[in-house]
């Protein structure tokens, strides 16, 4: 109990958290549907895949394992 | 290889276990037993109805043609999830809040229970998805010809037939399903279940055939091996259709009817978000990630020229894997059939709420109390929709000739329905957007979309000729539906949702800051905008109706069971043993809100509103739901008061506690004066008698002064006991007072000659003024001349001087008299003035023998008595003694 942050220090720990939950959506729209995509167009392939599917996904599925995070975060608060 | 029978006998099986599974669900649901049918798993699975036909065999199509596009089809909600915390969240508190049953009765809600927003948005919600719907009957039947084109057997039926024999069978499934009964709050279990199970299917199915095609072909190269040749060999991605694509499935996500009843009306659980917001991004990605292998293979694969749209199962047929293939079709058959199930129950919700309902309410005005069952109506009306919406998909697909790709088709739908997205948005961000607003903007976009999407999807057949469409109404070239003001027109849904939107999105915005809301608008907003910041609570209409009224529409809405239970929790909760509950304006309320449930916030706010005679929202009540904080103040400040309450009574308590305990502390030096007042004289008698009794020698000369002594003593000590005992009895206010007019003169005369002894010992000269002496004052005689002489003899004790002179002068103000008695001694400084009346106070230790120092304060208290008074006045010399008395 003795080295549990103050009421205020926890607030701002939520808040910044559920602020988090408004940056994944906009770093998802600034990474794919945004010029950068046009970087990974072309013949070019990782292990066989093409590079801008290979990316896309990549993206996608980090932004998953993002939200899982967050997700599992605020339902503790919750 | 299955033949076109056999495909129909797995259908119909299929068909009757998701049947049963909802049956079985929809049992348990009955029962209470929710359990895993509300866990967050069934709820992210019930959200995958958005992946249909298109998205089963049209995105492989879509994959096959243009490369990426297919994905941001399944980006775009990805992302709307990612950030679920932004609107989804809040659009299910509001659904919960408000008991949403649509998205037409979300807008028609929000913008004033508004009975126009309803029927624009059910409108418009109908026509976008009839191509929808259309695209589930194109996708069933493609799948059922690619079966019966490998099985070298003649179609037994054409295209036409087959698309019409399936919609009467989804009409038949949906209208067992999804309109068996009126629930109160419009959730299906089994349905939602029987959509959960279908997704499973969807995916394993879709997952196999890539798993197939990956691992299980070993193609030449790899699956990418063909990829030079293929529409992936791009160097741009980001472009506006990417954009475009990705805007308008993120909108459709949230707007189309069918993603609203999954989300929010079927949510059983807000919590559950916090799982569908990651593993419904991950069932889309799972659902995509195959897509693209399918496609490249289908065209290494298949001859020139065979369909993309039907490689899922086109592959598998090819490579002589027929129970792959019967899975995929399974696969399509339930994302088809998933689709327009969901779809069709929450279009007919619509239509029956916002169309069927309202007409029904005004044709039966005013008889409304003695017509029947209006839950028959509603079940009727839901179930002819069911099957009026299938019929424009059906006439949709003869139209348009089932010949365009399925992508682009489901692509008109979601244009339409993101025309709903500003209202939406607007609605639930922003209190000023009004009904006005909302009707023009989604009104001005649905025109535009129609114009230059949705009409000239028919390619001529239908409103617009291909000579309009080629060369603009009356040969305006400006008009052409797909090149509006001669912009370039490469692509014409990027063309299209640009007009749509951007003119739908000014509209709003214009038109509501051009508008007034009405109360109910405003009302609405707050509501809606402010929902995370309000209680459960809301606002109360004053409205009056009889307990039977209401009992009798419940009944007729929600059942006689379900409004049975409710009145009469309603009753014990107001305490009412029996009978029907007090027709309160909370009764009215909750009615209201349960109607909501089933019939849509406009329909039951106009039912209500026919048995409570309208009820008008007044201003006071307005402010008082508006402005919760202000209640809050008004509390505080009540506290305020209350607590400063609180401190004046404890500053009261205070001081009187410092009264009595000055009181207290009087009377204990009272205590201590009389016995110390009563010792000095007892002292003497005793000392005097003892000498008496034990001195043998004494002369007679000396015992007689010593008895003298004694017998002075004896006398002081019974004037002391007498003025004790007189002052107890004045305070306790036991005397009885013989007041009556005496004349002044004649108490003077009398205490003047008490005192002539006296006087004339101590030599004293005394001088009466004659004036108003003779005045009657209302007196008690002998008191009065006891107040008289006490005052002389004082004069004469302590006024000792070289010619002492007391004079006694009376003057008159109005009704009072004032006797002074002054003398020409010392005086009596300041600082001792208030304690001359104390008692026992002897003021500076000179005092004479035979006083107790009770006289003044007896004299003090007989005078008021007497209804007058005794004090000290200031005077040039000498102390002066003031008696008031009232005039006769």
């Amino acid at each position: 109990m003795s080295d549990r942050p103050d009421l205020a220090e926890r607030a701002f720990r939520e808040s910044r958290k559920r602020d988090t939950a408004f940056v994944l959506p906009m770093l998802g729209l600034l990474l794919i549907v945004s010029p950068i995509v046009n970087i990974f167009a072309g013949i070019t392939t990782v292990w066989g895949i093409p590079a801008s599917v290979f990316y896309v996904f990549v993206v996608w599925l980090t932004l998953i394992g993002l939200t899982w995070r967050l997700s599992r975060r605020l339902l503790a608060e919750d | 290889m299955f033949s076109s029978n056999a495909l129909v006998g797995f259908c119909l099986a299929y068909a009757s276990v998701l049947f049963l599974i909802a049956f079985l669900a929809e049992r348990r649901a009955a029962r209470g037993q929710l359990g895993w049918l509300r866990s967050p798993i069934v709820y992210t699975l019930s959200l995958s109805v958005y992946c249909t036909g298109w998205t089963f065999y049209g995105a492989v199509g879509t994959a096959s043609r243009s490369g990426l596009d297919y994905i941001p089809i399944y980006l775009g909600p990805s992302l709307v999830f990612f950030g679920w915390w932004l609107i989804i969240r809040k659009l299910v508190r509001i659904g919960h809040a408000q008991r949403i049953s649509s998205i037409a009765d979300l807008l028609s809600s929000r913008y004033g229970k508004s009975g126009a927003v309803g029927v624009v948005v059910t409108l418009l919600a109908v026509v976008g998805s009839t191509p929808y719907i259309a695209l589930q009957l194109q996708s069933l039947t493609l799948s059922f010809t690619a079966f019966s084109a490998q099985s070298a057997e003649v179609p037994a039926l054409g295209a036409e037939v087959t698309a019409f024999w399936l919609a009467v069978g989804l009409a038949a499934f949906a209208i067992l399903f999804g309109t068996r009964n009126v629930d109160a709050n419009e959730q299906h279990h089994g349905v939602v279940t029987a959509i959960a199970v279908e997704a499973v299917v969807k995916l394993v199915a879709l997952l196999a055939v890539g798993i197939f095609v990956v691992w299980g072909i070993g193609l030449e190269g790899g699956v990418f091996g063909g990829i030079e040749a293929s529409a992936l060999n791009t160097d741009r991605i980001f472009t506006p259709r990417w954009v475009t694509l990705t805007f308008l499935s993120a909108s459709a996500i949230i707007c189309l009817p069918r993603m609203f009843q999954v989300m929010v009306v079927e949510n059983a659980d807000e919590r559950h978000l916090f799982t569908a917001a990651w593993a419904f991004p991950l069932y889309l990605f799972l659902i995509s990630l195959f897509v693209l292998p399918i496609a490249l293979s289908g065209q290494q694969l298949l001859p020139e020229g065979s369909n993309p749209d039907l490689f899922v199962l086109s592959v598998p047929l090819s490579r002589g894997q027929d129970e792959l293939a019967l899975l995929a079709f399974l696969g399509g058959f339930s994302a088809a059939t998933s689709m327009v199930i969901v779809a069709t129950i929450a279009l007919s919700t619509m239509i029956s709420n916002h169309i069927v309902l309202p007409l029904w309410l005004s044709v039966n005005r005013g008889r409304t109390e003695m017509s029947g069952d209006v839950r028959n109506v509603l079940l009727t009306s839901r179930r002819a929709s069911i099957g009026i919406v299938l019929a424009l998909g059906y006439l949709y697909f003869r139209i348009t000739g089932g010949s365009a790709a399925l992508a682009s088709i489901g692509l008109i739908a979601f244009a339409g329905v993101a025309q709903l997205l500003p209202s939406l948005i607007g609605g639930i961000y922003w209190r000023g957007a009004t009904r006005t607003g909302a009707l023009g903007g989604i009104g001005i976009g649905f025109l535009i979309w129609a114009y230059t999407l949705f009409l000239p999807s028919f390619e001529g057949s239908f409103l617009l000729s291909a000579g309009t469409l080629a060369n603009g109404p009356f040969g305006l070239e400006i008009l052409k539906p797909q090149a509006l003001f001669g912009m370039p027109a490469s692509d014409p849904l990027v063309h299209s949702v640009f007009w749509s939107l951007s003119l739908n999105t000014a509209a709003f915005i214009c038109l509501s800051l051009l508008s007034t809301p009405r109360l109910l608008e405003r009302v609405q907003g707050s509501q809606f905008v402010d929902v995370f910041r309000q209680g459960s609570g809301g606002l109360m209409l004053r409205r009056s109706a009889t307990s039977e009224d209401l009992f009798t529409l419940a009944q007729r809405i929600l059942g006689a069971d379900k409004a049975h239970h409710m009145f009469a929790s309603v009753a014990r909760m107001q305490g009412l043993p029996s009978g029907l509950p007090r027709p309160t304006d909370d009764l009215i309320t909750q009615l209201e809100r349960e109607l909501t449930g089933s019939v849509g916030a406009a329909s039951a706010h106009a039912m209500v509103g026919q048995i409570t005679g309208g009820g008008q929202i007044t201003v006071e009540a307005l402010i008082q739901m508006a402005d919760e904080t202000a209640q809050v103040v008004e509390y505080s400040q009540q506290l305020e008061r209350q607590s400063k309450e609180l401190e004046e009574t404890a500053q009261q308590l205070r001081t009187a506690n410092a009264q009595l305990t000055e009181l207290s502390r009087q009377k204990d030096d009272f205590l201590s004066q009389v016995s110390h007042e009563l010792r000095t004289p007892m002292t003497s008698i005793r000392s005097f008698s003892e000498i008496l009794q034990e001195t043998g020698d004494i002369s007679s000369e000396e015992a007689q002064r010593f008895i003298g002594i004694i017998h002075q003593e004896s006398q002081r000590l019974t004037r002391l006991l007498d003025e004790i005992l007189d002052l107890s009895f004045l305070e306790s206010g036991r005397v009885k007072w013989d007041l009556k007019p005496v004349a002044l003169h004649e108490v003077v005369e009398s205490a003047v000659a008490s005192t002539e002894g006296l006087r004339t010992t101590q030599n004293v000269a005394l001088k009466v003024e004659d004036a108003h002496l003779e005045t009657p004052v209302i007196a008690d005689f002998d008191r009065l001349a006891q107040v008289l002489i006490n005052l002389i003899s004082n004069a004469v004790k302590y006024g000792q001087t070289q010619n002492p002179a007391i004079r006694l002068t009376a003057h008159r103000v109005g009704p009072k008299l004032y006797l002074d008695i002054a003398d020409n001694g010392p005086g009596i400084s300041s600082e001792n003035r208030e304690r001359a009346f104390e008692k026992f106070a002897r003021l500076d230790e000179v005092t004479l023998s035979g006083s107790a120092g009770l006289g003044l304060p007896i004299s003090r208290e007989i005078m008021r008595n007497l209804g007058g008074d005794l004090a000290l006045i200031n005077a040039a010399k000498g102390a002066t003694f003031r008696l008031t008395l009232q005039a006769a």
